[in-house]
């Protein structure tokens, strides 16, 4: 299946997979095609502005902002995807497994994940942060931990729909027992809905994290990461303005980029397993009496 | 029949934040850190960490914290914050306008922006206004509040200079305080009226279709009166449920935003208590959250009687 029939003329599927393609292209290859020091200090050239030499300018040590920005779209890239992919595991398998076993179990995942969504995501990270120290592998769990809860409740609706199906209650009738349900059944019909998800929620784990190093929680400096050189650059805003400006377009881009190409993962994704996800989603949310079936879930999960 | 409901959901938010203490209690109590070293350094001698323990029981079992902390908070006591050594409750308190101001502009600011632009996409299905409003909202969802915060304060604090950049913040008057909360609920009010408008766009879709509005169209009524008087009611559902979660959101950006703008509020101080330890504030600080967050999903339930009389308080969804 060739790349045009696959995008079916979705342009904004196209500027998202470019966009996350070049991101991660910048990522992997980056620092080798910019071999300056992300760290290396010129103090006498602090505050430098935009040249040919630094595209982006110097930061208050004399630190080249292209080069910081490059390093650092590594962190949010890996951080982004890692959380997501503890989260989104671990989440998938506690809504998905809880949804099936029902009863008591089913309503104490419920009742922890409504209070868990119940506050600001940003803050369950700082949570973990204070509990645990703000060393790198803290800030991944950090993140994830914010991430939990989103996926338990998106896996449980589906799982919850898909445990009513026929082919399911044969599956139960022929003997089948809980494991052998989730594992041939209920994860490869959720798996799809699932990923989309994530791919729309990288985006996010990526804004946690940036806001965590922007409120001096996430990643320690000397480590280029976009949130603590916006910090910086907000704190030295009154002599230059790029500081600030070029790790926030870098977010912006990224995060950008990711949503227009989860959008479009989920148009490409088969719509009956999508339809059954976003039904089941409805019935869950409906929480408030009289809300229509949330239809809007997504575009709120997306921001956080 | 309303205090009835009020009084029975009010009991029922006591388990959430309940548990909602219980878990930032232990949290923050039963993983390694300790608060003495943190607000008294490393340098601080045995017998000085003692007595700071002692002064702020945290030398006793975990539990008896656990209940003293519980009872207290049931009086509206939080504690003494260790760092500004102060009832805590008070201190946020002092805070908690600013927080206020700025949430509850955004949330405007997104429902100002958001409903009518809504309502424009959908009654100009597939034109330009759609389009253009379909971007914004996109733009809405992808920029994060603190990176537009900061475009924002380059473009019109540093380039045009029409808002201060950061300082004091004159709360002696309505107008100031608008004036001072703009530009950051600007921030967060965009990014709040995207999923706003998407919703409201796809409910007035669903809405102008359903017999009772062709029924109006076909009476003669004027457009406005068929659009703002019968669509847009029914159409208003989903939205709130969307505006009440979107209060949580906007709680969440103000914590940054506030930190961006040099602003006084409850960001400042859960990030402020967070660097020194400061149990009391950072528990105090988000049990605060907790509670506006309960109380905001409270008002929207009974907006939903006042937007549909066909919801009645205290009966299931029919």
């Amino acid at each position: 299946m060739g790349l045009t029939h696959l995008f079916r003329g979705s342009r904004s599927g196209v500027v998202g997979f470019g966009l996350t393609a070049m991101l991660l292209l910048a990522a992997v290859f980056g620092p080798a095609l910019v071999p300056t020091d992300p760290n290396l200090q010129s103090i006498a050239n602090a505050y430098a502005p935009p040249s040919w030499a630094h595209p982006f300018g110097l930061d208050i040590y004399g630190r080249d902002t292209f080069a910081r920005v490059i390093h650092g779209s590594r962190v949010s890239l890996f951080i982004g995807f890692v959380a997501v992919v503890f989260g989104g595991t671990l989440g998938t398998l506690i809504g998905a497994l809880s949804a099936l076993e029902g009863g008591r179990v089913d309503r104490f995942v419920v009742r922890a994940t409504d209070i868990l969504l119940s506050f600001p995501t940003l803050i369950l990270s700082v949570i973990v942060i204070v509990a645990l120290g703000n060393r790198f592998t803290n800030v991944v769990a950090a993140v994830s931990a914010a991430m939990l809860p989103k996926f338990v409740r998106y896996a449980r609706g589906p799982t919850l729909a898909i445990r009513e199906q026929d082919f399911v209650q044969s599956a139960t009738a022929l003997g089948a027992g809980k494991a052998r349900i989730f594992f041939r059944h209920v994860l490869p019909s959720i798996l799809g809905p699932v990923m989309v998800m994530a791919a729309l929620w990288v985006g996010i784990a990526i804004r946690i994290e940036a806001s965590l190093s922007f409120l001096g929680l996430g990643v320690q400096p000397p480590t280029p990461a976009w949130g603590t050189m916006l910090k910086e650059g907000v704190e030295s805003m009154l002599f230059t303005a790029w500081l600030a400006l070029f790790p926030g377009l870098a977010i912006m881009v990224t995060i950008f980029g990711l949503n227009l190409l989860g959008d479009w993962l989920r148009d490409v994704v088969d719509p009956y397993v999508m339809s059954l996800a976003r039904r089941a989603e409805g019935e869950g949310a409906a929480e408030a009496p009289g809300a229509a079936p949330a239809f809007s879930r997504e575009e709120l999960a997306r921001m956080g | 029949m309303m205090l009835a409901y009020l009084l029975r959901r009010a009991l029922a938010a006591v388990p959430t934040l309940f548990w909602v203490l219980t878990l930032i209690f232990l949290g923050l109590h039963i993983l390694p850190g300790d608060p003495a070293i943190a607000l008294l350094g490393d340098q601080a001698s045995e017998e000085q960490l003692r007595n700071f323990r002692a002064l702020n029981g945290l030398d006793q079992p975990l539990l008896t914290q656990f209940w003293n902390y519980l009872k207290g908070a049931v009086f509206l006591d939080l504690g003494k914050s260790y760092q500004l050594e102060q009832p805590v409750a008070g201190v946020i308190l002092s805070f908690l306008p600013y927080t206020l101001d700025l949430a509850f502009a955004s949330l405007s600011l997104g429902i100002l922006v958001g409903i009518p632009l809504g309502v424009m996409m959908a009654i100009r299905r597939d034109s330009a206004w759609d389009f253009a409003g379909g971007a914004a909202a996109l733009g809405g969802i992808s920029i994060p509040d603190f990176c537009l915060s900061v475009l924002l304060l380059l473009v019109f604090s540093m380039g045009l200079g029409w808002f201060p950049t950061v300082g004091q913040i004159d709360m002696s008057s309505p107008l100031s305080r608008l004036y001072n909360v703009f530009l950051p609920a600007l921030s967060i009010g965009f990014v709040q009226s995207a999923p706003i408008m998407r919703v409201t766009r796809a409910s007035m879709l669903d809405v102008m279709n359903a017999p009772y509005v062709q029924t109006a169209r076909s009476k003669g009524l004027p457009a406005w009166r068929v659009i703002f008087l019968h669509a847009l009611r029914n159409a208003l559902i989903p939205v709130a449920t969307v505006a009440a979660t979107g209060m949580t959101v906007a709680l969440g950006g103000t914590i940054v935003i506030e930190i961006i703008f040099n602003r006084p509020g409850l960001g400042k101080l859960l990030i402020g208590g967070v660097a020194s330890r400061d149990y009391n504030m950072i528990q105090g600080v988000i049990l605060v959250y907790s509670v506006i967050v309960v109380l905001v999903n409270l008002t929207v339930d009974l907006l939903y009687t006042f937007i549909d009389p066909r919801v009645s308080l205290g009966k299931e969804a029919s």
